[in-house]
């Protein structure tokens, strides 16, 4: 599903008749793949994710979806078919008495048949790397943290949303349930998903996101493929943002004279320019 | 002021602490752990392995079922000297909207002072310096929910030096809020430990933080897996990887680099845990 | 989200008013709005909505907790109206009420009734006006001068041997999480909708229905919230059941 974003603007009223702008002029155009979205905290990245949900009718601009007009009509009733949303903290969300009920709540609610809704769950709840055998019958309040957090986002992969938008889904989590998320994340998009991340976390971006887009003040001030982003460490810096670890490895081996070449993402990609590094210096 | 009573004697001292919050399931089986005054410890551990449960023992939060706790010379389990362990034991909370007493930052800091028996005047003065020590001098009159994440969480760490407490315990504080605000935070707590040689007890998913450690321990299923030296503890892949976590980038880059030849198999602490210490390993 | 935060910076003869006073005059006016019915309870919205015009903080966040019910106002009504005040559904009607009732509209088992209309329509007012009423307070009053005028409020019962700090400690937090509990509120309410697939309106009964499907998760976050405060405050050393400030000379 393509989503086109073009001038979009919005502003909220502060109490005493002042604005805030909250998103100034976004364009952008998405296509598949995975967009991670950065920014501190305020810079409008909640904000562009509930415009692209149809949440929130932006007060300028147009959001298109395949090309068709999502602020109004047949546009937005394809939008919100489409669209799945997973909210920061989505374990609040909770309110059925079994992780079962919860996890296939959306598909019932859609008219989707008893059997099939079940075999969905149970897929969703795997790709979060969770038994619905197991835990299918137990309260989803009555799971750790890392687990509740993994039901709620397989709660809306249940749905095989073509757009897929996350906030923060990572925030508080473990490694093990991290990677549950990295690798969810990529299942979706390779299942032909178009996915938005909302990440203040660059590692989990360096693994799960294709492109980087990066909010300041509700502008787009970061715009590209994820090595040439998120593996430029002074880049990522000049914007006040955080490169993903192994960059910034990479940059201060650089800079102590090992000379590293590429914008390395993980250790295993730093790990192998070192070694190319190393090679050359012999070499030479 | 309190010094006497711990010098010589342990910050922390647990011997057999066993939790259950619920009949049948054990949330902490025997935990035995040992904190030296000033030192600086990373508590890690997978969602759920008992870490929250600890931290809640420290100040009595909890009642100690079994085993006993010490916390800066004062035993966990007589009701007689709560009031003076909470004082002497702070904590920071995760989540840093709901801790916040005040919206008015100055009224929050001095909430435990006053608690604690000061004066107005006491209390004030002792929210004004614990402000400054944070990095937030001539904060008092600002409304904390204007505040960034960040910001709040420093607001969170005064009102727990303002009470001048011997051990600082912070529960994930950072894992709710951005890069930026993370390494404020990170700071403020650098720096309240040179002022005060207090004793710091960081709960934490960040393993480059807990690289940073004088000592790591690690929890897996309410039990210590590992306690030491971060360059012995992060190095051991097979612990973490029980433990449900990650080893830091420096130490999956190092053993990469074993795998593939370019750098000698190293001996025990040889290999290093933070990207310092791997720049300094390949550039000598 | 700030929009939804309550204190508007302004300056009206509202916002220079003791929190003492204004507390004590909506405890009135609610009285008052309750206990009105017909052109009584008209004049009182006059009254409200000179309050309104009075306080300088603008009809957008005046109406702003008016708007935000909209859909939980309609619902009032036209279940009044559908099932409400006929002598047939509810039984021997006041003479009053009989003398206004007539059925206005009859389709099939469904009877809209001009007498339940009318008790729904004074419902909502009822409703709506207490809301301004409340939005006019909040928006006028910083949380720190609302605590303080509680406890002005509470200070006789503390003569009399009550605890007066817990109270006015609690009323404080509770402000003070209300905009979070409605931004956390409207995110839970998007993300029920948006798992049914159900963006757009589909008729006020699915609404009425999934009010319901919103109330577990907003109470057990808004529970949630109050129990991790209740912890943050205990470990600094809040104690409901000690009188505060019993201990002296720990603190240097």
């Amino acid at each position: 599903m393509r989503l086109s974003l073009e001038g979009v603007s919005l502003a909220f009223d502060v109490p005493g008749g002042e604005k805030v702008r909250a998103l100034d002029g976004v364009t952008l155009d998405l296509a598949g793949g995975v967009t991670g979205l950065m920014g501190q905290t305020g810079s409008g990245k909640t904000t562009l994710l509930e415009v692209m949900a149809g949440m929130v009718r932006p007060d300028e601009g147009a959001l298109a979806v395949d090309g068709a007009d999502a602020l109004g009509g047949a546009g937005a009733r394809r939008l919100s078919a489409a669209v799945g949303l997973v909210f920061q903290i989505p374990e609040r969300q909770f309110f059925e008495t079994t992780v079962e009920r919860e996890v296939g709540f959306g598909l019932r609610a859609r008219g989707v048949a008893e059997a099939e809704a079940r075999a969905r769950s149970a897929e969703a709840l795997a790709l979060m790397g969770l038994s619905l055998d197991e835990l299918g019958g137990r309260s989803p309040l009555a799971l750790s943290g890392g687990q509740q957090r993994r039901v709620a986002i397989a709660s809306v992969l249940a749905l095989r949303p073509e757009l897929l938008l996350l906030d923060e889904p990572t925030a508080g989590l473990d490694p093990r349930s991290r990677s549950a998320c990295v690798r969810a994340i990529r299942a979706a998009t390779d299942a032909g998903a178009t996915v938005v991340v909302a990440s203040h976390d660059a590692n989990v971006l360096a693994e799960a996101a294709d492109r980087v887009v990066a909010l300041e003040c509700g502008r787009v001030t970061l715009d590209g493929p994820v090595r040439e982003t998120l593996g430029d460490a002074a880049l990522m810096r000049d914007r006040g943002l955080e490169p993903a670890c192994a960059a910034r490895a990479a940059a201060a081996l650089r800079r102590a004279g090992l000379d590293v070449e590429g914008a390395p993402l993980t250790a295993g990609e730093l790990a192998a320019a070192i070694a190319r590094a190393r090679e050359a210096g012999g070499a030479s | 002021m309190v010094e006497g009573e711990i010098a010589g004697g342990l910050a922390v001292r647990a011997r057999g602490v066993r939790h259950s919050y619920v009949r049948g399931r054990e949330d902490l089986r025997g935990v035995d752990l040992d904190v030296a005054p000033g030192e600086l410890v990373a508590v890690i551990g997978e969602n759920g392995s008992g870490k929250t449960t600890l931290a809640r023992h420290l100040n009595a939060l909890l009642a100690l079922q079994a085993g006993s706790l010490t916390v800066a010379g004062l035993d966990t389990a007589d009701p007689a000297r709560v009031w003076e362990l909470r004082r002497a034991c702070g904590m920071v909370f995760q989540n840093p909207e709901n801790q916040l007493v005040s919206s008015v930052v100055g009224e929050d800091v001095a909430f435990g002072p006053r608690n604690f028996g000061a004066d107005e005047g006491q209390a004030r003065a002792a929210a004004r310096r614990a402000l400054g020590e944070v990095g937030l001098a001539g904060f008092e009159r600002r409304d904390a929910h204007t505040l960034s994440g960040g910001q709040q969480q420093r607001v969170a760490l005064a009102a727990v030096l303002a009470c001048e407490p011997d051990v600082v315990v912070l529960d994930e504080a950072t894992s709710m809020i951005d890069p930026r605000g993370r390494d404020e935070l990170t700071r403020a707590v650098e720096a309240f430990r040179c002022e005060r040689g207090a004793t710091v007890i960081w709960i934490t998913h960040d393993m480059e933080l807990a690289a940073r450690a004088d000592r790591v321990v690690v929890m897996c299923a309410g039990e210590v897996a590992a306690s030491g030296a971060p360059a012995d503890v992060l190095v051991d892949e097979a612990l973490l990887s029980r433990a449900g976590l990650e080893a830091p980038l420096a130490v999956r880059t190092w053993r990469a680099l074993e795998d593939a030849g370019v750098v000698a198999p190293s001996a025990p602490g040889a290999c290093p845990v933070t990207t310092e210490g791997l720049v300094r390993a390949l550039c000598g | 989200m700030r929009a939804l935060s309550g204190y508007v910076w302004a300056d009206s003869p509202l916002h220079r008013a003791p929190a003492a006073a204004k507390l004590a005059g909506l405890l009135v006016c609610v009285a008052l709005v309750v206990a009105a019915r017909g052109w009584a309870l008209l004049a009182v919205c006059a009254g409200c909505a000179a309050l309104a015009a009075l306080s300088r903080v603008g009809w957008r966040r005046a109406l702003q907790p008016v708007w935000a019910m909209r859909w939980f106002l309609v619902v009032i009504l036209a279940m009044n109206a559908l099932f409400g005040g006929g002598p047939a559904l509810a039984g021997a009607g006041t003479p009053a009420a009989a003398a206004a009732q007539g059925d206005a509209l009859s389709l099939g088992p469904v009877v809209l009734n001009a007498s339940g209309a009318a008790q729904g329509a004074t419902v909502v007012v009822r409703v709506a006006a207490v809301a301004v009423l409340g939005a006019l307070l909040t928006a006028t009053t910083r949380p720190q001068q609302l605590i303080d005028g509680v406890r002005v409020l509470l200070a006789p019962l503390g003569r009399v041997g009550l605890s007066v700090e817990p109270v006015a400690l609690a009323v404080g937090v509770t402000v003070q999480f209300v905009p979070t509990l409605l931004r956390e509120s409207r995110q839970i309410i998007w993300a029920q909708r948006i798992r049914c697939g159900d963006v757009s309106s589909r008729g006020i009964l699915r609404r009425a229905v999934s009010y319901v499907r919103l109330l577990v998760p907003i109470f057990v976050s808004a529970f949630r919230r109050a129990d991790e405060l209740s912890v943050a405050m205990e470990a600094r050393g809040y104690r409901l059941d000690d009188e505060p400030r019993a201990r002296k000379g720990r603190h240097s």
